[in-house]
């Protein structure tokens, strides 16, 4: 009964969600878009690949990564603006013997990792293109499973970045966002394999903005 | 207004970005960074948490006291939240660990770094050249007083004092009712296996095992303990009229111990050495070799040598220790007739009165040699009973406690003897001292820790002051412990050729070991083996299959990679009867003689594992 209630209190949060999705793009108030209404907000989603600067995270997660991006952007002045969202990263990966191996011996990984960034802007424009600067603190959640032993590691950490991309109007409303960021998770726990793992690295991300 | 928010705006984005520029450089280039603001006021907080040890030079780590000028004698006090990795400098060289400290040897100057690395120290002499130090039992406060007339001393800690005077020996400006230990020159033995600073308390107290299984063989032994026998041995060993070492009678009284050790049949040498530069001296040394496991040894010894305040004419030694020596004699003539799966060894050492120079000589050669020594049982007075019923005081140090408790287990079991277990790593006053200075495990068998009898190092100690009936069942508990250790020879047999290896398997933020063990296929016909795993060398085995493994290999998984695991294997035949243990490996033991892919250096929390000061009880 109460896995019932569980269930239908999840999918109506889905549907709420995807209404309010549905609501902000498609349904378009003439107000909201005139030409004389502009709210000094944009929402963007990029998909990228991240690249882990610790080598222990690449020797078990490889070499690079896919990661989902949300972000929502407040514009604070001509040239200034915040952002903030939500990024996510998911990887699978083997683990490593540290040290002496007398027998291979390797163990199913997954990490995944929720990060919210908050940062300063400042963007430039050019015609159609505003190629933008800036960095922030991320707070960010993570997690690391094994799959054959019922061994996991959770922890959340502040981190910091640098951002630069450069948005490609399309329209009045959308463009086309390409993004690089360098940042630095440093956690001071680690394993065997390194006493001091940072989960920073680079990220390269392409994807759409919207302007409200 | 407009203008005024635009400003903040600016500001306010300068320094979060200013502020994430420096915080996304590595984190090695700031790390005195947040100090330095607070250095004015905490300075000495930056400092500690921040020592700038002194790296010492490539040849320096080979001799590090190469190059000194001078060196210090301090007192190390022990600290549980202090930087205890400096204790590991080449330029600090430990060579005593007492109750509350440590005594080490320093490169002059060097001191300072201890006490920026949290460590309270003390000087106790500038400059250790051509100086005898000795460590002297003072239990009353006259005893520190007495000894200022006859050379330089410092109170160490309760009870003990530094004693030097040039470099005289103490032996011989000191009266003999002193008991004295000479400070070792060289640094004590640390491993893995047996940290010099792991320390988890003093416990009174006693953990009570269960009691053994009578081994019927080990009964056998326990009751050819003859007190006659023992009483002869005691006899003609104060018919020698004096054994102090250096004399002509203590060489004698060697002869006696060597003949009969020929005489019971086992094998015996002479183990020499020299002392005060010009007199030398033997150890007695008899063997009963291992079937299963030769270079696995049990040690029972106790020294013969005596002392009296006429030392050169006349100091008999009954109690100290014509006894201990008796009991070592009665084992060696049991002994000789039984076979054991390790190696016994039956030694009685020399000047053991001028401190402990006997056992220090053969200890420090037997970890050169790189002897796998499992156990000590150093027998010294145990037969004067000041009270009826007298109980044997055991006493053991931290990482011998598994012995005592062995003993205990093992008296209960085969005599009538009452035990008290006393873990002390600062009664360093008898040979086993030497074994623990070397990192062995080792107890002392002794009537009371201090002492009662009233004829001490007196020309009064005579056979007729003893309890002749105490001896008898002291000898009987030390063989019986000494028998089990041993391990008389089983059927179905001990299995043999048992090794394990382990490998640590990582992911970033968890790690775990695995430990591969393998062993020889028994020559009697067995259904199976069982593998036992314990985290405290030699006690509380834990079996961990369930029903004997038929194949002679075993994967140990998901294992704490910052614990040492110790794993000893057993035989079991159609009619379920279990073999003896084999011999105990520790999971990486077989590490460093297999080629390892990749070296790699311990992490820090395995490296804090292995060296933690915990914090010391006060002793009893």
């Amino acid at each position: 009964m109460n896995k019932m209630k569980i269930l239908t209190r999840n999918i109506s949060l889905r549907i709420s969600v995807c209404l309010f999705l549905v609501l902000l793009f498609f349904w378009r108030p003439s107000y909201l878009f005139s030409d004389s209404f502009k709210l000094p907000v944009s929402i963007s989603f990029s998909f990228g690949y991240f690249q882990p600067k610790e080598k222990a995270f690449k020797d078990l997660y490889g070499n690079s990564n896919s990661q989902l991006v949300f972000n929502i952007r407040y514009v604070l002045m001509e040239n200034l603006s915040i952002y903030s969202g939500l990024r996510y990263l998911s990887c699978n990966g083997e683990t490593k013997i540290a040290g002496p191996e007398f027998q291979e011996e390797k163990y199913n990984l997954k990490f995944t990792m929720y990060s919210i960034p908050f940062a300063l802007i400042y963007s430039h424009s050019f015609k159609n293109i505003h190629p933008f600067l800036g960095g922030g603190i991320s707070y960010n959640i993570y997690r690391e499973k094994w799959d054959q032993f019922d061994i996991s590691f959770e922890d959340k950490n502040l981190g910091f970045f640098l951002v630069a991309g450069v948005e490609y109007f399309i329209g009045k409303r959308f463009s086309l966002l390409g993004r690089t960021q360098f940042s630095s998770i440093p956690t001071k726990k680690g394993s065997t394999l390194d006493e001091n793992v940072n989960l920073g690295g680079t990220e390269f991300c392409l994807g759409l903005s919207f302007y409200f | 207004m407009r203008h005024k928010s635009s400003k903040l705006f600016k500001l306010l984005s300068i320094l979060i970005f200013l502020s994430c520029v420096y915080y996304l450089f590595p984190q090695s280039d700031r790390t005195d960074e947040p100090l330095r603001f607070f250095k004015n006021r905490s300075s000495v907080l930056a400092k500690a948490l921040h020592p700038k040890v002194e790296s010492p030079s490539k040849s320096e780590i080979n001799n590090p006291f190469s190059r000194l000028a001078r060196t210090e004698l301090i007192k190390i006090y022990r600290q549980e939240d202090a930087d205890f990795e400096i204790l590991y400098s080449p330029q600090i060289k430990i060579v005593q660990e007492l109750k509350t400290c440590f005594i080490a040897q320093v490169k002059s100057g060097y001191s300072s770094n201890l006490s920026q690395a949290g460590f309270k120290f003390e000087h106790l002499d500038d400059d250790v050249k051509n100086k005898k130090y000795y460590l002297v039992f003072c239990p009353a406060s006259k005893d520190v007083e007495t000894l200022k007339y006859y050379g330089d001393v410092k109170l160490i800690e309760e009870n003990l004092a530094l004693f030097w005077s040039d470099n005289k020996e103490a032996r011989e400006i000191l009266p003999a009712n002193f008991q004295i230990k000479r400070l070792p020159s060289e640094a004590l033995h640390s491993s893995k296996k047996r940290s010099l600073v792991l320390s988890e308390g003093l416990h009174p107290t006693i953990k009570l095992p269960s009691r053994f299984a009578i081994n019927p063989a080990i009964l056998d032994i326990v009751n050819q303990v003859s007190k006659q026998n023992l009483t002869d041995y005691i006899q003609t060993l104060q018919d020698f009229q004096t054994r102090f070492a250096s004399t002509s009678n203590c060489e004698l009284a060697g002869d006696y111990i060597y003949d009969f050790f020929i005489q019971s049949g086992i094998d015996a040498e002479y183990d020499s050495f020299s002392f005060r530069s010009s007199y030398s001296s033997n150890n007695i040394v008899g063997t009963v070799e291992g079937q299963v496991y030769p270079s696995q040894i049990v040690v029972i010894c106790a020294h013969y040598d005596s002392i009296s305040d006429q030392p050169y004419t006349l100091a008999p030694g009954a109690d100290d220790n014509a006894s201990g020596t008796a009991a070592v004699m009665e084992a060696a003539r049991i002994f000789a007739n039984q076979s054991f799966d390790f190696t016994v060894k039956f030694i009685c050492f020399s000047a053991e009165e001028w401190g402990l120079y006997g056992s220090e000589d053969f200890a420090r050669e037997a970890r050169q040699r790189g002897e796998d020594i499992i156990a000590v049982i150093n027998l010294d007075m145990i037969a004067y009973t000041d009270s009826i019923p007298e109980d044997l005081d055991i006493i053991s140090n931290q990482a011998s406690e598994w012995l005592a408790d062995r003993f205990f287990s093992t008296t209960i079991s085969y005599t009538t003897l009452d035990i008290s277990k006393i873990v002390n790593p600062a009664f360093i006053w008898s040979d086993h001292s030497s074994f623990w200075d070397r990192g062995y495990s080792a107890i002392l068998g002794i009537e009371d820790i201090y002492i009662s009898n009233p004829y001490y190092h007196t020309t009064g100690d005579t056979i007729d002051t003893l309890n002749l009936d105490f001896i008898t069942e002291a000898a009987k508990a030390s063989l019986a412990t000494a028998a089990d250790l041993a391990q008389p020879i089983s059927t179905p047999q001990t299995p043999t050729g048992f090794t394990s290896r382990s490998q640590i398997i990582s992911s970033l933020f968890s790690s775990i070991k695995t430990a591969f063990l393998d062993w020889d296929s028994n020559q009697d016909p067995v259904i199976g083996y069982n593998i036992y795993r314990t985290n405290t060398s030699h006690s509380d085995y834990q079996k961990l299959n369930s029903s004997p493994l038929a194949q002679t290999y075993y994967m140990d998984q998901n294992l704490d990679p910052d614990t040492p695991y110790y794993y000893v294997l057993t035989a079991v035949d159609s009619l379920g009867n279990q073999s003896n243990y084999s011999k105990e490996v520790v999971d990486d033991e077989g590490n460093e003689s297999t080629n390892s892919v990749e070296g790699r250096a311990p992490s820090k929390n395995m490296l804090r594992t292995i060296l933690a000061i915990r914090k010391i009880n006060p002793w009893i």
